[in-house]
């Protein structure tokens, strides 16, 4: 037996505490296993980095030790470059949702019960081990086990105020929507197993070099794609985020997310052949999720709604590297195959960076203003700078702005993109320009989005009274967005740290051309970059400096807000939330339908009375996708109640009569 | 090097050029055209006024956006000599420098809370994403028409081949123009000298700024200005690479500082003209105005990329 293996059931047992010790100690039953299992996979994680001279490494474990074989394969994890890669990633999220969960939770060790908090607790375990397993396992079945406990622990997780019957509404259509992906991946597991006789993504080589390529791809993209919330299913994202308590909503958007992008990446490393036609399935839906989610997320008055249409939009990008280096492939430029899908890598890692941080700090918000609401939100800034600050550098690199982590890998696909242009062949060029145009529209809008987001909640003055004092909140729940945005500008200030890494890991894909001289090309880019963007730091610290100099040999004076001459200014007249977003209505006005709804003053009314004006902004995808066929569905299921009497004759004759017509037939050949 | 210096010292005379320009064309005399510098420098030495609403993103705001222009200073090819940071899709990060500047002066605005600046903000910010792929699509006919993906191997390579590259060189000049009087909010799009803060759009924004802060912005925006020049210019004089040493090196040098700085001021007294000839737009028209700069970018592209492939 390795230790390693002991470490982990142990921690599995550790964490079975969380029911029977009393209150005070049930965070640390939880935290003690999460942080030794975050340990062990990361000590797994580092080894397969550090020993790379192979192209794939195997370390093989028996996870359930000496379990008699009842099944006929004894779960097997396998870690290779990219999950290696996925594990420290979700292990750095993890351990800030975590610090982030002790305290959100202490507010509500006295109102919620034992037993709530328990069950939060211990499904945020399950999830974490579900997680860094889908990242491990290969047998499908295995797979296809954790991933249904992912899906189940983060339903118990959203479902945290369930007592609200809009959560728990909001729960169950998330987990409807999860397990309608699940179909379609064990739709898909079963086919290959049906060509192959093997179970899991191990026959997907074999499958993928004698059949049609897209047809199973498809399957699988549908199937990961809804875990990814790409358009048109990404319905339950908006929905799920706000109402999750903050630092499930960050682990959601952060990591929930990429599993999605991890299980395309899985397929996608295993495809041999078709890959024009599969990316060009796949580009549309990343460029509609692009623009659609940004043009969305500007017209959120929710602050977490707001970021959830933005990751809609992140995903997006991920999934065009994907689909851009499926063209390089497909039209043989090397360049593009490289930097797009190194893009796409580099992008998983940037996001759930800031996104799950700028997660973190709406729960910050919300938890002194007690609302998400931006339009009555404002003027925080000056109350809690630190939140401000780690909002401000998280909205910066949403934006890809230099000098962050989220400019590297939106430039690395940029950087691909006019290489591909540069080629000059009609086709690629096409859709490269198409390609380029779109991320300019949306890192436009993307600054929109998160000007508003940011400008609306920290700056100006309160748009309400806040029912309690602002006060920054406790060190522990700063701590996280500490860490997080360090690594953001660690890596955008120096990309060549993780840079190798990413190479390694994408040249694992039998697809992606190895070639040393393009690689020291890039490398040397980067280094560039990596100075430049330090020059710019430099040189705001320079000017920094000779603005305090300055600062002090001057009068300072402080006074009212400039009005133009109306001096009743107050903070109704600030932009607010809606009218912030409104001067784009115009122009994706197709995409959205907005409702008004008021009560128009009659003609006799002499004295007015008091009147509500009401803005709703309708998702119209999501009208299509799940709204109608809903429906749709309910004008004729409840006929089916029929056949439900309440009387146990009746149910017993149904399966009499099943059995009969069983009888029929066989009998007649049938089946 | 000689680029940056230059364009440090185009940026200086920009304003004063343009007013002068315009002081001309009006009929007035006008100040003189370094009269910028003193104004500046006067402003530097000032003291500050905060509003009472704003926190510390008013205060950190216009250094910010200044740095980031000194930055992309640093990827400003000079006609023969590459920039001090060349590398492949440099323009994609001097675009996006920008765009760092522009996310933190909007928020800069949004600070004070002040109606007007809100209604400025916004406008920026939709201007500005409306306005990015005008940019990207011109780099991308660059890119195709030459097959590099750098300012300074595409200026070369532009003076090296085909007959062609005089519509390119052409239809550049004028989308950058273009370019300039919206990403600097001149006219048409926006009026610097317009004293109603409601059809304001940049210069609204800063109403709240003083002293050291305000004198940087103008600073600013004089660079932008001067960068922008110096990239047409760059368009506009031969690139041949000059190697040290040889004879005509320094008259060859002398030269095109000569016709750098000449073209850098042709570009300022154009803009003066467009401000004195030129109405301003209506508000509701101004998306329609930009789009139709990205729409000639995209005719552009189009032209270069069906007669590179022989389509038709």
């Amino acid at each position: 037996m390795q230790y390693d293996i002991i470490i982990f059931q142990v921690a599995i047992t550790i964490s079975l505490l969380i029911f029977f010790v009393p209150m005070k100690f049930k965070y640390f039953s939880f935290f003690i296993p999460v942080i030794m299992l975050m340990g062990v996979t990361s000590v797994w994680a580092i080894n397969v980095i550090g020993m790379h001279q192979e192209k794939t490494i195997e370390l093989t474990f028996n996870l359930f030790g000496q379990i008699p074989s009842f099944w006929s394969t004894v779960p097997k994890i396998t870690i290779d470059q990219i999950s290696a890669l996925f594990i420290l990633m979700i292990n750095l999220i993890s351990l800030g949702s975590v610090i982030y969960a002790y305290g959100y939770l202490k507010s509500y060790f006295n109102s919620k019960s034992a037993l709530g908090i328990s069950m939060h607790l211990f499904s945020f375990f399950l999830l974490y081990i579900s997680l860094v397993l889908l990242t491990m396992l290969r047998d499908g079945f295995m797979f296809l086990f954790a991933w249904e406990l992912m899906s189940l622990s983060s339903f118990v997780l959203i479902a945290f105020n369930g007592e609200k019957p809009e959560v728990m509404k909001i729960a169950i259509n998330y987990l409807i929507q999860m397990h309608i992906g699940f179909f379609f991946l064990l739709a898909a597991f079963l086919i290959a197993n049906k060509e192959t006789g093997i179970w899991g993504f191990d026959a997907l080589p074999y499958y993928f070099k004698t059949h049609n390529n897209v047809p199973l791809f498809l399957l699988f993209f549908v199937g990961f794609g809804v875990k990814a919330g790409l358009i048109p299913f990404h319905s339950w994202a908006p929905k799920a985020d706000p109402v999750a308590p903050p630092h499930i909503s960050s682990l959601m958007s952060g990591v929930l997310v990429k599993m999605g992008i991890f299980g395309i990446l899985r397929v996608s490393m295993q495809v041999q052949a078709n890959f024009s036609e599969i990316a060009s399935i796949i580009l549309p839906v990343s460029l509609i999720s692009i623009l659609f989610g940004i043009s969305m997320s500007i017209y959120q008055n929710d602050i977490r709604k707001l970021l959830a249409y933005s990751s809609i939009e992140n995903v997006g990008v991920i999934c065009l590297g994907i689909s851009l280096s499926f063209f390089g492939k497909a039209y043989n430029v090397p360049s593009l195959c490289v930097l797009g899908m190194m893009g796409a890598v580099f992008h998983v890692i940037s996001h759930s960076l800031y996104k799950s941080m700028l997660f973190l700090l709406t729960g910050n918000i919300e938890r002194v203003t007690g609302t998400r609401n931006l339009n009555e939100l404002g003027g925080l800034a000056k109350k809690m700078p630190f939140t401000a600050a780690f909002f401000l550098l998280g909205s910066l690199s949403l934006c890809a702005l230099p000098p962050f982590n989220g400019f590297v890998s939106e430039f690395l696909m940029y950087k691909g993109v006019f290489k591909a242009i540069a080629t000059g062949d009609f086709f690629i060029s096409v859709i490269s320009i198409i390609v380029v145009v779109i991320m300019a529209i949306s890192g436009g809008l993307s600054i929109y989005a998160m000007t508003k987001a940011f400008g609306l909640a920290f700056l100006g003055s309160n748009r309400k009274a806040y029912p309690n004092e602002i006060t920054e909140p406790p060190k522990g729940m700063l701590l996280p967005a500490f860490l997080n945005s360090t690594f953001m500008l660690l890596l955008g200030l120096a990309p060549m740290l993780i840079f190798p890494e990413i190479y390694r890991t994408i040249s694992t894909f039998h697809f992606i051309p190895q070639n040393e001289v393009f690689y020291a090309s890039q490398v040397e880019i980067f280094q560039k970059f990596g100075f430049l963007s330090l020059i710019l730091v430099s040189i705001i610290l320079v000017m920094f400096i000779i603005r305090y100099v300055q600062q002090k040999r001057v009068e300072i004076k402080h006074g009212p807000t400039w009005g133009c001459g109306y001096s009743a200014g107050d903070a109704t007249h600030q932009y607010t939330s809606t009218s912030y977003g409104s001067p784009l209505k115009r122009l994706v006005s197709p995409m959205l339908s907005e409702t008004n709804t008021y009560h128009s003053q009659e003609e006799e009314e002499i004295f007015p009375s008091v009147r509500n004006f009401k803005t709703t902004v309708k998702d119209r995808i999501e009208d299509f996708t799940v709204l109608k066929p809903v429906q749709f569905l309910l004008k004729f299921v409840p006929k089916l109640g029929l056949a439900q009497t309440g009387r146990i004759q009746h149910y017993l004759m149904y399966p009499l009569g099943f059995l009969i017509l069983i009888a029929i037939l066989t009998s007649f050949k049938f089946i | 090097m000689i680029a940056l210096i230059l364009v440090v010292i185009c940026a200086l005379l920009y304003p004063g050029t343009i007013d002068k320009t315009k002081a001309i064309l009006s009929g007035r005399r006008g100040p003189k055209i370094y009269q910028f510098i003193f104004d500046d420098w006067r402003l530097f030495k000032k003291g500050n006024v905060y509003s009472d609403k704003s926190s510390f993103v008013f205060q950190i705001s216009a250094t910010i956006n200044f740095a980031c222009l000194v930055t992309a200073l640093f990827l400003i090819p000079f006609p023969g000599t590459p920039s001090l940071f060349s590398f492949d899709g440099d323009f994609v990060f001097m675009l996006y420098l920008l765009g760092l500047g522009r996310f933190i002066s909007v928020a800069a605005a949004l600070d004070v809370s002040s109606g007007f600046e809100g209604m400025g903000a916004n406008r920026e910010v939709l201007y500005a994403s409306l306005l990015e792929p005008a940019a990207f699509l011109l780099m991308g006919t660059l890119c195709i028409f030459t097959g590099y993906t750098n300012f300074n191997d595409i200026f070369v390579k532009l003076y090296e081949n085909e007959p062609l590259a005089s519509v390119v060189i052409i239809m550049s000049i004028i989308i950058l123009f273009l370019f300039v009087l919206v990403e600097n909010s001149r006219i048409p799009t926006d009026d610097p000298n317009t004293h109603l803060e409601l059809t304001m759009v940049h210069e609204v924004m800063v109403l709240d700024h003083s002293g050291f802060d305000l004198g940087l912005i103008k600073l600013t925006s004089a660079l932008k200005f001067a960068v922008f020049g110096s990239l047409i210019c760059n368009f506009a004089i031969p690139g041949k690479t000059i190697i040290p040493g040889e004879g005509m090196f320094i008259l060859d040098i002398a030269l095109k500082v000569v016709l750098f700085m000449l073209f850098q001021f042709i570009i300022a007294v154009a803009i003066g003209f467009v401000e004195s000839f030129k109405p301003r737009n209506k508000m509701a028209r101004n998306p329609q105005y930009i789009l139709s700069i990205s729409a000639i970018a995209a005719v552009l592209f189009c032209v270069i990329i069906i007669i590179k492939n022989n389509v038709i």
